[in-house]
């Protein structure tokens, strides 16, 4: 069996909308899942770079809610963090579960791509497949050969086919600091919230003529899936371009991250589904 | 020339974004700003003085190889360097 780590979580009223567990929180609470078995089964994130230049970057990240886990439903939840080695090492997958009161709330994956940092001052790197020496301590179960699934391109696949089109809106953000990790290129776990300001401000302005995008009120998120091409870096500023779709009488959003620098405007791709 | 540099590269630039370098190619006009900002100089350039490949030079929007940094430019063009990974 692959290693796990476990992490119990106290709750705090941040974590949760009225609904739910708020993804951004899941995500970022993942993330430091990934910490953690960094720590306790390969070298910590810390030393993953100092010392063994290796750091990762994120492809993409997804999560499916299932049991309900509000704020008040107990004093807080855990969460199981398992890391596998995908793809001649040039990726890796963090697999998620959290679990509460009634349950297993969500699970949830991020993708990665290991990085080899060029430079240790600024932290620039490049991809480059985990060296010898740090997949020498994964178990030979945590080193899978095969290409991870793309569940992203499946959906966008399903929207586009069997999805009528209600609405499009966008919203313009700043890459300000507190939306950035150590290197200063934005945190990946901030996506939820550019896609939620945009999602609720079309819902604002068009929700009189078209009721269904008020589910994105009421209802938790079922589901979502992000797949990232480009970075932000501090003080860059980006776009998100909103298309509201009824899928199967749901709501199903579909937002593309862009920007108007130079070298390719697609920073990235996310789908909510309610 | 007018250098704009990309966010992560601004704690070495006294959080300077645009700067304008007169210079008569791209090339001489890295040489030079790097002389006014030496802190950049390690993260820009690698040991032989060649542009890293982790940045990615534009000069009015096209894309420059490290191969074509000798591109005279004039004091309007626009001189973008972002630092390129794939993923977030």
């Amino acid at each position: 069996m692959p290693r796990t780590v476990t992490v119990d979580v106290v709750s705090d009223t941040g974590h949760f909308t009225p609904l739910q567990l708020q993804p951004r929180a899941l995500l970022s609470l993942g993330f430091n899942g990934l910490a953690h078995w960094l720590r306790e089964h390969l070298v910590s994130f810390p030393r993953l770079i100092a010392e063994q230049r290796t750091s990762v970057v994120i492809l993409a990240a997804g999560i499916t809610y299932e049991a309900p886990c509000r704020f008040f439903d107990g004093d807080g939840f855990s969460l199981r963090a398992t890391l596998q080695a995908r793809r001649q090492a040039s990726r890796a997958e963090l697999g998620l579960e959290i679990h509460g009161a009634q349950g297993r709330a969500a699970t949830a994956r991020i993708l990665l791509c290991p990085v080899r940092i060029d430079d240790p001052v600024s932290l620039a790197a490049s991809p480059a497949p985990f060296s010898p020496a740090v997949l020498g301590r994964f178990r030979p179960d945590e080193i899978d050969p095969t290409s991870p699934a793309r569940p992203l391109a499946a959906l966008q696949e399903e929207v586009a086919r069997d999805g009528e089109l209600l609405a499009t809106g966008q919203h313009a953000f700043t890459m300000h600091r507190h939306l950035c990790e150590v290197a200063d290129q934005w945190a990946f776990f901030e996506v939820p919230g550019f896609v939620g300001a945009s999602r609720e401000a079309l819902a604002l302005g068009r929700g009189g003529d078209v009721p269904l995008l008020r589910q994105g009120f009421g209802e938790p998120l079922r589901r979502l899936e992000i797949e990232l091409s480009r970075p932000y870096f501090w003080l860059e500023e980006g776009l998100v371009e909103t298309s509201a779709y009824r899928l199967k009488d749901r709501l199903a959003m579909v937002h593309r991250l862009s920007s108007n620098l130079p070298g390719g405007d697609q920073h990235g791709i996310a789908i909510e589904l309610f | 020339m007018k250098i704009t540099l990309s966010g992560n590269l601004l704690r070495f630039s006294k959080f300077q974004r645009e700067i304008d370098v007169p210079a008569p190619t791209v090339a001489e006009g890295l040489t030079r700003l790097c002389g006014e900002m030496p802190q950049l100089r390690p993260v820009l350039l690698d040991g032989a003085g060649q542009l890293r490949k982790v940045h990615r030079l534009f000069v009015n929007r096209d894309q420059l190889m490290n191969d074509e940094l000798g591109r005279p430019v004039g004091a309007e063009d626009e001189v973008m360097i972002l630092t390129a990974i794939a993923g977030g």
